[in-house]
């Protein structure tokens, strides 16, 4: 889990953080994720997953989850997903649809709302907490940005998440 | 254009002020959303609207105003005066024709005064 999760962005770094890491805002990969997806954009085209991976995402492979656009009225299925969804099925998830995936998951919340992005063709950022099968409340921020190969209709998906348990 | 779609203001205003300053954007207007579940309806409101060189124009529009109402006072003082300077001279106009016909008056008096004393 990462403490990004619930960082209220307004400026201070965290009291272990070192002096040359991004702070604030700055330092949420959602935003992070976001800015890099809009340098890989050519003239406001939807990037694709090469140009996107071309940017320096190292620090958030293991956050990053890749869905292939369902064909209408079927589930999305996984091309990659990252280590720290482990607990959801991680590696072993690819070639599976979003279905094998549990709701009262960090995977499973983050991914929920990828019929907006198809819809919207933009990306869409999202946080909030949820309780686990185990009732750990879980604070997580979630981003989802769209991919295509044509710069216009969405192939694939690519979303991050990171959380932390919720201080009571 | 819609560029993202956040569900954290703060966020949503970073991006905002960060996408215009980048050359690709002229104009960033950030719209809140509201769902109201109990209605099934969601109200919009633009929370943040800014165009490229709003702030340059921001910079010099209090001293534009300052100049204007600088210009008003200006005018305002100007027109104080002739009004008062009007109003005094018509006083003066006044103020005289009482006195010339109180002058007048007070001379006919004595004038009317020494006939009645001959006669």
């Amino acid at each position: 889990m990462n403490d990004e999760a619930g960082d209220s962005g307004g400026g201070k770094p965290a009291p272990d953080q070192p002096a040359d890491q991004p702070q604030g805002m700055e330092r949420r990969m959602a935003h992070r994720l976001l800015v890099r997806w809009r340098d890989a954009q050519e003239d406001d085209e939807i990037p694709s997953l090469d140009a996107l991976f071309r940017m320096d995402l190292k620090e958030m492979l293991p956050n990053i989850y890749v869905l292939k656009t369902p064909a209408p009225g079927e589930d999305p299925e996984f091309v990659q997903v990252g280590g720290a969804f482990d607990e959801e099925g991680g590696h072993g998830l690819v070639g599976a649809t979003t279905q094998a995936v549990d709701d009262a998951t960090l995977l499973g919340q983050a991914m929920r709302y990828y019929k907006k992005i198809l819809g919207k063709k933009v990306p869409i950022t999202l946080g909030g907490e949820f309780t686990k099968a185990d009732g750990t409340e879980i604070l997580y921020r979630s981003i989802i940005v769209p991919l295509s190969d044509d710069g216009n209709s969405v192939n694939l998906l690519l979303g991050a998440a990171n959380c932390k348990v919720k201080e009571k | 254009m819609i560029d993202s779609v956040h569900d954290d203001k703060q966020m949503a205003l970073h991006q905002a002020r960060m996408l215009l300053e980048s050359p690709h954007h002229m104009a960033i207007r950030v719209l809140q959303e509201v769902y109201d579940d109990e209605t099934d309806k969601s109200m919009s409101s633009v929370v943040f609207k800014q165009q490229k060189g709003d702030e340059k124009r921001k910079k010099t529009a209090p001293a534009a105003k300052k100049k204007k109402s600088d210009k008003i006072g200006a005018g305002a003082t100007k027109t104080k005066p002739k009004k008062k300077k009007k109003s005094s001279f018509t006083r003066t106009v006044i103020l005289m024709t009482l006195a010339l016909g109180g002058v007048g008056l007070g001379l006919i008096a004595i004038i009317g005064a020494l006939i009645s004393a001959f006669n």
